[in-house]
């Protein structure tokens, strides 16, 4: 069961390198997704709002992956987890069809079912990160932490240069 | 010395993660090299007739109609209210409309959204341009607006005379130059 749970949490901290690299690459076409959700009113915050969600997508990602002993980090990561689902039904049921952008330009996926599916999946995977485990298991030295912030570094910008890559096709009709 | 399970574990996370972006790659890179790109220049050929278009006026639903070669020079935008250069285009366009530099040109902005999505840009839903969503597909398909935006200026003869990706005020400016000299004799 402990690895189950930890490899739910490296995968989930991958993921949102992998999200908020995307995203950065081409934050124009992600901040008009997030433009679907913000009321007229408030569309002054998007652009802020846009830039928190990358911050906050890689921070969580990059303290997850390399320190895996902090429980607060999984509680972030189970936060941004049911803001995506949160936010994937309320795609589904308005605006099926629309380009999402949760992975930027690395992906042409639409709001639908299987986006809301998916967004559940990555929520049981936060809930059971969430679950305790052994000390030893997870404890790791300096030079652990030192390569693994490397790793990440070389998986968000692994990410970003394959979105930014693909975002360059343009904006289909 | 045990290494820790983490460090097992997060190391085929990472592998998994680099992996599947080569694969997304690849993926793309077969497509491009065995799939024709499309043309490099969407919209019609400069020089071909426009095709008539119907269409609903948003937001109001009435119907309206562009029939090029009624005399009346055009310049149609192909947008989405989604797209942040299409927001750029409807400024241009609503800027020099406002200050009377597009004399005697009908612009009209085509959307293939429903209405409601206009009150996601707050550019679309405050212009004073006249917006429409075209009823039929077939007659909006020899525009070929395969990416947005798509600026066309058809000239009062209804021949195309430029067509291309524009969202700034210089492009659009070069666009209707293009048919500004027959509308200013016209006016």
């Amino acid at each position: 069961m402990t690895a189950v749970v930890l490899a739910a949490k490296a995968s989930l901290a991958v993921l949102l390198l992998a999200a908020g690299s995307a995203k950065l690459a081409d934050p124009a076409a992600f901040m008009a997704a997030v433009r679907l959700f913000v009321p007229p009113r408030a569309r002054v915050l998007v652009p802020a709002g846009t830039a928190g969600i990358i911050a906050a997508e890689l921070a969580a990602g990059a303290a997850s992956l390399c320190w895996p002993s902090a429980a607060w980090v999984d509680l972030a990561v189970l936060a941004l987890a049911c803001g995506f689902t949160v936010v994937a039904g309320i795609g589904y049921a308005r605006y099926r069809g629309r380009p999402c952008r949760c992975f930027g330009a690395l992906t042409r996926r639409s709001f639908s079912a299987r986006s809301l599916l998916q967004s559940v999946a990555i929520l049981a995977a936060a809930v059971l990160a969430t679950r305790p485990v052994g000390q030893a298991e997870i404890t790791i030295g300096l030079t652990a932490h030192v390569l693994l912030l490397a790793a990440a570094a070389l998986m968000a910008l692994a990410a970003y240069t394959a979105a930014r890559a693909l975002a360059m096709e343009g904006v289909p009709a | 010395m045990r290494i820790p399970v983490y460090l097992e574990v997060a190391q085929w996370a990472l592998l998994f993660g680099l992996g599947s972006l080569v694969v997304v790659l690849y993926r793309q890179l077969g497509r491009l090299l065995s799939h024709d790109p499309g043309p490099a220049n969407p919209g019609p050929a400069v020089g071909t007739r426009a095709a008539p278009i119907r269409y609903a006026r948003l937001p109001d639903g009435a119907a309206g109609q562009l029939a090029p070669g009624d005399g009346q020079p055009a310049l149609i935008a192909f947008v989405d209210p989604t797209c942040p250069a299409c927001e750029q285009l409807v400024g241009s366009l609503g800027a020099l409309a406002a200050t009377g530099e597009l004399p005697g040109i009908r612009v009209l902005l085509l959307i293939s959204d429903p209405p409601g999505y206009l009150s996601i840009s707050a550019a679309f839903q405050d212009t004073s341009l006249e917006i429409g969503r075209p009823l039929a597909a077939a007659e909006v398909a020899s525009y070929r607006a395969t990416s947005t935006p798509l600026l066309v200026a058809v000239d009062g003869s209804g021949v195309v005379r430029a067509a291309g990706v524009a969202s700034t005020l210089t492009a659009v400016q070069e666009h209707a130059a293009f048919i500004a000299r027959e509308s200013e004799a016209a006016v």
